[in-house]
């Protein structure tokens, strides 16, 4: 018999689930059908025609098909086919458009009530050279031009369906590396761009949503204000994951300094920029598609703890019984059955634990005449997770819209918004966290191992919202052809208010709590850009860019907490009988101008030279002016005359450039801290200060190719990197009986940081009916602490900070690791123990840094880097009959290690990661005689164990069929899909015996180092299937 | 639309939102005023010097609240739970060791409770202040170096001017601490205007005068003091920083840390019912948070003496004068007028459990006496951070006498399997200079 644990998992409405399983896909597909069956005018003509890849012969779906001048145009069916209806008698000019193809334009004559065909045969773009990109250029430049590598990520060359961008950039190009993944909703992720170059700044590159720079931080942890306590879900939600993949049209990513100098200060971290769709000239052409999905848990723990007890607490499969979660099976098998040896009981196996529900809606509408365009979208979201009480909700709107009201001046208007509540369920490494007490059993916070007392945490309510807008308008005046003007005023508004409630009556806080926790951010853009083309002989033209731009960034944050309520109404802060109350605000302005000249040679040869001046707030009324510098030069050497064809299309590059990165507001003054002492005013020291304090300094250079061969078939990316990092920011202690006892941040040491990156795509086979496509990204990174000493210095292990005469800093601590000159940025460091495999009690490694002291005998041992130095990233696509496809991305992750250890075994808790080793695994932590010295490391109870895993690993992101099922449609339906993608299904780790090496502490999305795991959940694998219509 | 006339809106158009866009920037203030933080400067203000010394007070509650709670754990006045997180103690720390150059917390606390009544002392001197103000910083600056004293073994004393950054140097053992409390009390004397401030740094200047060995002084000092007087830190339950730890610890929210069982106290209070050390049992709640290194989960017993976040602790009290003036008899030799004092300290208590003053303790010798000096120190000053230093206080010494510190190192603990967490590193008796001092200090050696 099941017992429900807690009788109120979540306080939102239901009012969607009222459409039962199907949610809402039948009204949406029944409707999407009514619309497409409209009658056809009689008199025009159609156009009809197939669109095929010219190398391949195979038909290409989703080309637009448009009559140029007009409203009318399609896209092209899965079988190349395209129907353009009720086109007026007379003369156009046909043309057939698709990302990465040649755009083919064809005149035709459309007769009334009579039908034209026009075939086309597109040409795939060598090299991509005249592409348009964006990013990191001033204004736009064709991708000859550009000197730097530069990722894009086409959304339409993307089969697998994506529910978030983070998960969009996963594995997505060599360099791009993302961090995290757990089983909470919305749980944002981490990205690092050529892994770690600062160490006390953020090294998450900043984002840019069509030229408009958004909030590129995770949104702050919802945190209890004066206490340890009251963080109960742990998650870090990202604004960048809040963006509806499906309004995106592609992403650039430059990766370091020398593709972000005109960012200035602020972008050596890297910069990502989203370009949303626009609208297009052509009647109206809509886009449904209905997502359902489900993913279950797949074994997380060791052999005898598949799940670390966590079964109990997790949603039970809704094809299986269809209830919602907190299910408490007590009939059904558990991990302490399992290691007994009890695979089954008399009432049946437990259910396929953890199972969720997807359900995604998206509805979008381009189109346009010549003067306006437009592009507009919505989505709605209703998913739930793992654990019992997770569980998101989602809307998502954006119009976009283009205006041309003369010829010479196109304003660009996009707005987005989205607005997301989610549910938590108490978590992590907390106290009133379901994964502790459920990991250490009896010995946890809640005195039991019974799930229906650990199950009373569910009944901490956790809900959070999560609000974003983000609107840009852009002008671009071209008074003359030679002369082009572009203004981007950009408002970026972000909202999250949090409450973690305990109510009258709960068992660990009888008279209740509630925190509410209120954050704002605004980002304001400024950003002016003129370019002035000039010839300067008949084979040399010279592109002139200035600019300026300024970016406001503002937060507040305001944090509630009231204890002890009276009764057991529903509370609020103000009915409780203690309260707390912290404000934060914080403002910083970056501006800067830069110019800018491309010399165009020949169309074969470009330099470019730049530079950028930039002032920060931050340094006070100084302003802190930096110059960065930047010149790049590519050659399309495949241009010249003396070369054969046969060699292929080769472009080479080289690029050099400077950006920064800006302390926080207050780190360059003196400052105490107003923090109140019982009731009375007080001030304590906060921020020693450094009024010489600049920004540090990234100088990148680069080098490489992008060539393809054997007409396009074969298809590769190279790019070497070298990054140094002067006047690095680190924070360095002061002496503590000085006074001021945190970190100041000091500009001391030199960072190092190099490595290749190498993209290589290949078609094995290709005929009109199949084709075989494979990848391989390999990218590493091997970062250096070079130097821990102020200018020239000379290391040294002198460490005085407020000394005069003091030039360098010893090893420290940050980005959850070790900053220790001639390692890597950061290293773990701990105890290893050197006769691993002896049936022994352990010995360790020498300690080169710290004398042995008592209990701490070689405990500050080198043992590794934090973040992986190779990711090889493989793909394959495989393209069947009727354009059906099968593709697959996985990534392997390598070269670092990891600290794994959720449970406290300090304090005699008895670890599945030990139960191989004990004689009585249910009761006791006696160890096995044969238990080798690695595990009596670890498995008995004290203090700095050895948990430091190899923690390479290679996981199977995402397996995807896409089958095109236009058939089943009417004509008017141009396109019709059905996606089906697994995700997360197979990993492998080369030593992590259970858990998974993506989980992080408890801010998984913040930046502060991904060091060690505490006690999550980790991904499920999960399941979608998309259909998704256009007509 | 005419084209010219469009081109006209168009241009106007632009140049109206670049103004707008110029305007924005500016209006939106390139020139940057951030809230909160006070810069140095303006923390002499009139206004502003009551905050100032709030500060010092505030750093020196978080020490002793905290403090009290570790030393609770190393002078056996508690049992350690298992809970190592929250509220909690490493390992090695519940097994009564202090790890070298460990707990910076409360040495940042500490150092900063000190800097900051400096820092008042010397802009208020600078700017002229009321004399209560300035009696107030000197006085917390002097608490803010006895307990320096009292819970690290040795001293790092530097300038006491705040704008001159000589690091401090580096004086093994504490009497440089207590000096500097001693002047410090003395000088807030000087600014004394009622009984009870006069009460406040006599007592705490007596103490610190014992633990220099003058015991005239401190003698002296005590016999001001009437017997009533307290003088508490102020604990509060608007922030944890300054709750009342050693309640919070065991109050289950969510944490039970630590228990009474196997201390002196356990079965002291269950045969006197001497209200002095209260405690009491849960049937519901059978076990501490947690489970103890290599042990497993303890009997759970609570202490009575503070029951809520808001109750203060004493640092200075009428009845440890006294037990100050027997200590000074005893160092004199007059062990019969040392258990006078001794007695009258102890019967004017009433028992929990039979109603009756407490039997008085009786002495047949000197080192009887001692015994029950130190014994009636560890009842009247239970939980109040005071005992480690004591033991160590008696250590250098030599001083004759027992201690009632129950011996776990050699104790088989029922139920279950005998542990042998306490055997594993030798006991400490204070803190030790933390790494982030050594590391930085030059006139600070390594951990050795």
């Amino acid at each position: 018999m099941m017992s429900r644990l807690s009788p109120q998992f979540s306080r939102r409405s239901r009012a969607f689930r009222r459409f039962g399983k199907g949610g809402l896909g039948v009204p949406v597909v029944a409707g999407l059908l009514l619309l497409a069956s409209a009658p056809a005018h009689a008199q025009n003509g159609r156009v009809t025609g197939v669109v095929t890849d010219a190398q391949s012969g195979a038909p290409l779906g989703e080309v637009q098909v448009y009559m140029v001048g007009s409203t009318l145009g399609t896209l092209t069916r899965s079988n190349g086919r395209y129907l353009i209806l009720n086109v007026p008698p007379g003369s156009y000019e046909l043309r057939s458009e698709r990302i990465g193809f040649q755009t083919l334009t064809e005149s035709v004559d459309v007769p009334a009530d009579g039908t034209v065909t026009m075939d086309f045969a597109m040409s795939t773009e060598a090299l991509g050279l005249d592409e348009i990109v964006v990013t990191g250029a001033a204004g736009a430049a064709r991708r000859r031009e550009i000197g730097n590598a530069i990722a894009q990520i086409n959304l339409a060359d993307v089969p697998e369906r994506q529910v978030n961008v983070s998960e969009l950039l996963q594995a997505s190009a060599p360099g791009v590396h993302v961090i995290g993944g757990s089983s909470e909703p919305a749980q944002g992720k981490q990205i690092r761009l050529r892994g770690n170059s600062s160490v006390s700044m953020s090294n998450q590159p900043i984002i840019y949503v069509d030229g408009v720079r958004i909030m590129d931080d995770a949104f702050p942890r919802v945190e209890t204000p004066g206490t340890g306590l009251g963080r109960p879900a742990l998650i870090t939600v990202t604004p960048l994951d809040m963006i509806n993949p499906n309004d995106i049209e592609r992403i650039e990513v430059i990766k370091g300094s020398a593709a972000t100098t005109l960012y200035g200060t602020e972008a050596s971290a890297g910069v990502i920029q989203v370009f949303t769709k626009r609208g297009s000239a052509g009647a109206p052409v809509w886009t449904a598609e209905i997502q359902q999905g489900t993913g279950w848990m797949q074994p997380f723990g060791a052999p005898g703890g598949d799940f670390i007890q966590m079964e109990h607490y997790m949603r039970d499969a809704w094809w299986g019984g269809g209830y919602e979660g907190g299910q408490y099976a007590p009939d059904c098998v558990t991990d302490d059955d399992r290691w007994q040896g009890v695979n089954a009981s008399p009432q049946g196996a437990c259910s396929w634990p953890g199972s969720v529900w997807f359900q995604n809606y998206l509805l979008s509408v381009r189109g346009g005449g010549q003067n306006l365009q437009y592009f507009i979208s919505g989505q709605y979201q209703d998913d739930s997770y793992v654990l019992a009480n997770d569980e998101l909700e989602k809307y998502n709107f954006r119009g976009n819209f283009t205006i041309t009201p003369v010829e010479d001046l196109q304003i660009q208007w996009n707005t987005g918004y989205t607005s997301q509540w989610l549910s938590g369920t108490p978590s992590g490494n907390n106290a009133e966290g379901i994964q502790l007490n459920a990991f250490r059993q009896e010995r946890n916070y809640v005195g039991s191992a019974d799930p229906r007392e650990i199950g009373k945490l569910l009944e901490y309510e956790f809900n959070q919202t999560n609000e974003r807008l983000n609107s840009g308008i852009t002008l671009t005046y071209t008074p003359q052809a030679r002369l082009t003007n572009r203004f981007t005023f950009g408002y970026d508004y972000s909202n999250q208010e949090g409450q973690n409630q305990r109510n009258f009556g709960f068992f660990l806080k009888p008279l209740g709590s509630r925190t509410n926790d209120t954050f704002q951010r605004r980002v304001l853009t400024f950003d002016y850009v003129g370019t002035f083309n000039l010839p300067v002989t008949s084979t040399i033209n010279s592109n002139f860019s200035w600019g300026g731009q300024a970016i406001g960034d503002s937060e507040v944050r305001l944090r509630l907490l009231g204890e002890d309520f009276p009764g057991a109404a529903e509370p609020t802060v103000s009915s409780a009988a203690i309260k707390v109350a912290e404000e934060d605000r914080e403002k910083v302005w970056n501006a800067g101008f830069f110019f800018q000249n491309v010399f165009d040679i020949s169309n074969k040869y470009f330099v470019t030279g730049g530079i950028r001046v930039d002032g920060n707030s931050a340094f006070g009324s100084g302003f802190g002016l930096q110059v960065y510098p930047k010149v790049s030069g590519t050659w399309v050497i495949s241009d010249e005359d003396f070369w054969d064809p046969g060699y292929g299309a080769i472009k080479l590059r080289a690029a050099y450039g400077q950006s920064g990165r800006a302390p926080g507001a207050f780190d360059a003054v003196r400052t105490w801290e107003p923090s109140g002492y019982a009731g009375t005013p007080a001030f304590t020291p906060e921020n020693l200060g450094n009024p010489d304090l600049g920004p540090e300094v990234t100088r990148e250079w680069e080098v490489g190719f992008d060539g393809t061969w054997l007409d396009d078939r074969l298809r590769a990316t190279f790019t070497y990197f070298d990054q140094r990092t002067t006047d690095a920011l680190m924070s360095v202690s002061a002496i503590p009986s000085q006074g001021f006892t945190q970190s100041q941040l000091e500009n001391v040491g030199t960072v190092d940081n190099s490595g290749v990156e190498l993209q290589l795509d290949a078609t094995l086979f290709q005929s009109s009916n199949f084709s075989v496509d494979a990848g391989l990204g390999i990218a590493t990174t091997n970062s250096n602490v070079v130097s821990l000493c102020k200018g020239e210095t000379e290391p040294s292990d002198v460490v005085l900070a407020r000394d005069p005469n003091a030039k360098c800093i010893d090893r420290f601590f940050d980005l959850g690791g070790w900053i220790i000159e001639g390692q890597q940025l950061p290293v773990e460091m701990g105890r290893r123990v050197i006769n691993r495999d002896e049936i022994a009690p352990p010995q360790f490694d020498d300690d080169p840094y710290t004398p042995a002291a008592p209990g701490r005998t070689g405990e500050n041992v080198i043992i590794g880097p934090q973040l992986p130095t190779r990711i090889i990233t493989p793909t394959l696509a495989l393209r069947l009959p009727s354009n059906i496809l099968l593709s697959a991305r996985g990534e392997y992750l390598a070269g670092h290690v990891q600290y794994v250890n959720e449970i406290s075994i300090s304090r005699s808790v008895r670890s599945p990661l030990c139960f191989p080793w004990y004689v009585s695994p249910k009761t006791s932590i006696e160890l096995k005689s044969e238990t080798p010295a690695i595990w009596r490391e670890r498995c008995t109870p004290g203090f700095g164990r050895d948990y430091w895993f190899d923690a390479d690993y290679f996981k199977l992101r995402h397996v995807s069929l896409t089958v095109p099922v236009d058939a089943i449609f009417p004509e008017s339906v141009s396109n019709a899909t059905l996606t089906a993608t697994l995700s997360n299904f197979y990993d492998w780790f080369r030593e992590i015996p259970w858990y998974d090496p993506e989980s992080l502490g408890n801010s998984p999305a913040l930046d502060d180092g991904i060091g060690g795991q505490t006690e999550r959940v980790p991904s499920p694998a999960t399941f979608r299937m998309s259909v998704r219509v256009t007509f | 639309m005419n084209e010219n006339r469009a081109r006209h809106i168009g241009i106007r158009f632009t140049r109206v939102l670049l103004i707008a866009g110029v305007a924005g920037v500016t209006a939106s203030g390139c020139e940057v005023t951030n809230p909160g933080p006070v810069q140095d400067e303006f923390l002499a203000q009139p206004a502003s010097q009551q905050g100032l010394v709030n500060g010092g007070v505030r750093r020196l509650a978080e020490l002793l609240t905290y403090g009290s709670y570790t030393h609770a754990i190393l002078a056996r006045e508690l049992f350690p739970g298992g809970q190592t997180g929250f509220m909690g103690h490493d390992p090695i720390t519940q097994s009564g060791h202090i790890l070298p150059g460990s707990f910076s917390n409360r040495w940042n606390d500490g150092v900063q409770a000190r800097f900051i009544t400096e820092t008042a002392i010397s802009r208020f001197l600078e700017v002229g202040a009321p004399d209560n103000i300035l009696y107030q910083a000197y006085l917390w600056n002097a608490f803010a170096y006895r307990t320096m004293g009292e819970f690290w073994c040795d001293a790092v004393l530097g300038p006491t001017d705040p704008d001159d950054t000589t690091p401090g140097t580096y004086e093994q053992g504490s009497s440089g601490n207590f000096e500097r409390a001693v002047a410090s009390f003395t000088a807030a004397l000087g600014y004394a205007s009622t009984p009870e401030e006069t009460h406040a740094a006599r007592g705490g200047r007596a103490a610190a005068h014992a633990w220099l060995g003058d015991w005239g002084a401190a003698a002296s000092d005590a016999a001001t003091i009437p017997d009533d007087f307290v003088f508490w830190i102020n604990y509060d339950d608007e922030l944890q920083p300054y709750y009342n730890t050693i309640f919070e610890a065991n109050a289950r929210q969510p944490a039970g840390s630590y228990s009474v069982i196997y201390t002196f106290f356990d079965e002291y209070y269950t045969a006197t019912g001497d209200p002095r050390t209260p405690w009491f049992e849960d049937a519901n709640i059978p076990y501490a948070t947690a489970s103890l290194d290599t042990y497993g989960q303890v009997e759970w017993k609570n202490q009575r003496k503070y029951n809520s976040r808001n109750d203060d602790q004493r640092i200075v009290s009428g009845w440890e004068m006294r037990l100050l003036e027997a200590e000074a008899q005893l160092n004199s030799g007059n062990w019969q007028a040392a258990m006078t004092i001794i007695n009258r300290v102890r019967t004017r208590n009433i028992s929990d459990t039979t109603g009756e003053a407490l039997d008085p303790w009786v002495a047949m010798s000197m080192e009887e006496a001692w015994t029950f000096l130190k014994r009636e120190r560890y009842i009247e000053l239970w939980l109040e951070g005071r005992r480690l230093g004591d033991e160590r206080r008696w250590a250098a010494t030599n001083t004759p006498g027992a201690l009632d510190t129950p011996d776990w190192e050699s104790t088989a603990f029922a139920p279950g399997s005998r542990t042998d967490m306490f055997t594993r590193n030798p006991r400490s008796y204070c803190f030790d200079i933390p790494e982030s001092e050594r590391d930085r200090n030059p006139n600070v050696p390594p951990i050795s």
